[in-house]
């Protein structure tokens, strides 16, 4: 872990309101691990923002961000050259390890943190990104550039597969021969992956969102619970500690080894 | 960050060792390598930012608040960004006392740093208990008795802000321990020296504060209140000048010690509350917007008795008339 102020090598819009920032250090890439994430000073904010690792390069590490609010704006406003602040690597990922064969689920902004999981996997991974619609699509080229199978979808048809994510995952999941699931988007979509997981009797790995204060551990601010009904129970579980990446077995969220 | 101006601002952490023998304090009879304490709450039990620094750089820990038995805590959201500062409503989340002895008392009485407990409860015998069971064995330095976190219904809220109760309580902390007593009051009340004279009277040893400000906030586009709990706890340097205040005038009315926080983030918050009467300093959540913020203002309160020739950092204690 390392709080540093890091220099913005390479800048571009991915669309009208998301953009890929490449970051220049070796040190943070030596550390990250695909599913981690950095929590970074938006300036004249109080608190950071935790962004997903996208990239995880020899030198560097990229980051995909969506405007949401005065925070992701402003860190939006940065120029190539200029220092981000950033504390990271935070969290524990995706267990890149164990597995051989995964299918990445990526819903919307939910997309970016797979691309890292590709990236390890190539051509043994299978990616399936749902959008909003057409204009909404992100890193199409950069999952096909890694050699994984992409397919994109949107929900309203206008590009690729028609429908969402998981709905499409499904149709084709059975001659796969996945060894696990690696997903990440809103909380609707992730329930519907773990639905399928089970159903298919997969291992899955989701990563949740919390609203957070340290990003460390130590303020308890991003408790969460499980995943399988509406109501989160309160467990001893915590976003920015324990996850952002967690298992799921029974309904219930795990801390990954 | 903030209104806060640093003394110096290009560092490289983790800095060379320099002399900071001008920042060793005795607070409550305990000795403080320097009087920078992490507030409760804000530094877990110290293990988190070790990823960083030694915790040993600090003064002191105040440990995250302790209930009898184990606390799930609120729902979330349970974090809301404000101006300058952060509205919380963790709800205590803690695993009791027992845990806290077993699981993280071992490894924070091994470091040379002082501890303090800080504990919560929902009568004035649970507090007692709690004090009782952690003056059994050897670890912890100093108990502090928050009797006025906002968040959790039941809880401390009542306590902090009638003199009566903060009576009652201090009283049974004191009767259940031989150990170092700071009461830690709450900003949410008409007048906070009424408050700390009733702890004084009840045998409190010292005492810490500001705790949150009780506030809220609103998501425009849900109409909804943005923390689960609808309200919560204000902290950062929006509360800083509430905060010189109270430890102002809390000083002229008591002879107790005091420990000062609520919105320090630079040595200059620092000199200015220990100038209003505060012999130490808790920093909270500074920290989350700058990790090594109690570094720099150890290192920079150091720097600022050596530019100023002033020997202790104790001299300062007060001087503000
Ligand atoms: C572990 C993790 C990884 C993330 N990775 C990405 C990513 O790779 N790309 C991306 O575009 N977004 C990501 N997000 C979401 C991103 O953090 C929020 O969009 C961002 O904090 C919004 O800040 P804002 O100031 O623009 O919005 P505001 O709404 O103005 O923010 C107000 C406060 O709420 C918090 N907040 C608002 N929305 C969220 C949210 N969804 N999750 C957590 N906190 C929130 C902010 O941090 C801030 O403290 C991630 C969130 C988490 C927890
Ligand atoms: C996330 C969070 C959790 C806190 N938990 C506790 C607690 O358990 N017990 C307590 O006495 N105070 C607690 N506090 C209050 C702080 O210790 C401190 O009094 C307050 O935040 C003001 O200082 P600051 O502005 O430097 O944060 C908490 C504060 C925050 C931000
Ligand atoms: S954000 Fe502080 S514990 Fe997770």
């Amino acid at each position: 872990m390392l709080q540093k102020e890091i220099k913005i090598n390479q800048k571009q819009w991915l669309n009208k309101t998301t953009v890929l920032f490449t970051l220049d250090s070796a040190e943070l890439s030596a550390q990250t691990r695909p599913g981690q994430f950095l929590n970074i000073k938006a300036d004249g904010k109080f608190l950071r923002r935790p962004i997903s690792v996208a990239q995880i390069g020899t030198d560097t590490v990229s980051i995909v961000f969506e405007i949401r609010g005065d925070g992701t704006r402003i860190i939006a406003e940065k120029n190539t050259g200029e220092m981000l602040d950033i504390l990271g690597p935070l969290g524990k990922g995706f267990s890149v390890e164990k597995y051989k064969k995964p299918l990445l689920i990526g819903g919307g902004i939910g997309s970016p943190p797979m691309l890292s999981i590709a990236e390890k996997y190539g051509e043994a991974s299978t990616a399936v990104l749902g959008f909003r619609n057409a204009e909404a699509v992100i890193l199409e080229g950069f999952f096909k550039n890694t050699g994984c199978t992409t397919m994109i979808c949107t929900d309203d048809r206008s590009y690729g597969y028609a429908g969402n994510a998981v709905f499409n995952a499904q149709k084709f999941i059975g001659g796969g021969n996945f060894d696990v699931i690696f997903a990440c988007g809103p909380k609707v979509m992730l329930k519907a992956a773990v639905k399928l997981a089970e159903e298919k009797k997969i291992p899955i790995e989701i990563s949740l969102e919390e609203r957070m204060a340290c990003g460390v551990g130590a303020c308890l601010g991003c408790a969460c619970g499980e995943i399988g009904d509406n109501k989160i129970t309160q467990t001893y579980l915590h976003v920015c500690k324990d996850g952002p990446v967690f298992g799921v077995e029974n309904g219930q969220l795990v801390k990954l080894q | 960050m903030g209104e806060g101006k640093t003394l110096s601002t290009e560092r490289v952490f983790p800095s060379p060792k320099k002399n900071m023998d001008c920042l060793h304090t005795k607070f409550l009879n305990v000795d403080f390598k320097n009087p920078v304490i992490a507030a409760s709450g804000t530094y877990g039990y110290g293990r988190e930012y070790e990823n960083l620094y030694p915790l040993e750089k600090l003064g002191g820990i105040s440990v995250k608040g302790t209930t009898l038995l184990p606390k799930p805590g609120n729902p979330v959201p349970r974090i809301a960004e404000t101006p300058s500062g952060m509205l919380n409503s963790i709800g205590l989340e803690n695993p009791g006392i027992d845990a806290f002895i077993n699981n993280e008392l071992p490894d924070l009485q091994k470091k040379d740093i002082a501890v303090i407990l800080n504990i919560s409860g929902n009568t004035p015998e649970q507090y007692g208990e709690i004090a009782a069971k952690a003056s059994l064995q050897p670890g912890v330095d100093i108990i502090e008795v928050n009797i006025s976190c906002p968040n959790v219904k039941q809880g401390g809220a009542a306590f902090g802000t009638s003199k009566e109760a903060a009576f009652a309580v201090t009283k049974a902390v004191r009767e259940a321990t031989n150990l170092p007593v700071m009461v830690k009051l709450s900003p949410n009340v008409t007048k906070i020296t009424e408050i700390a004279k009733a702890c004084e009277d009840a045998g409190a040893d010292g005492l810490s504060l500001i705790n949150t400000l009780l506030g809220m906030r609103i998501d425009v586009k849900t109409r909804r209140p943005i923390l689960a709990n609808v309200m919560g706890g204000l902290s950062g340097p929006a509360i800083f000048p509430v905060a010189v205040r109270m430890v102002y005038e809390t000083a002229r009315a008591v002879k107790i010690p005091i420990c000062g926080m609520g919105g320090i983030s630079t040595a200059e918050d620092a000199l200015e509350i220990m100038m209003a009467g505060a012999q130490t300093f808790q920093i909270g959540a500074a920290i989350f917007a700058d990790a090594y913020a109690p570094l720099k203002i150890a290192e920079d309160l150091s720097e600022w008795c050596r530019i100023n020739g002033v020997k202790n950092i104790s001299e300062i204690i007060g001087v503000c008339k």
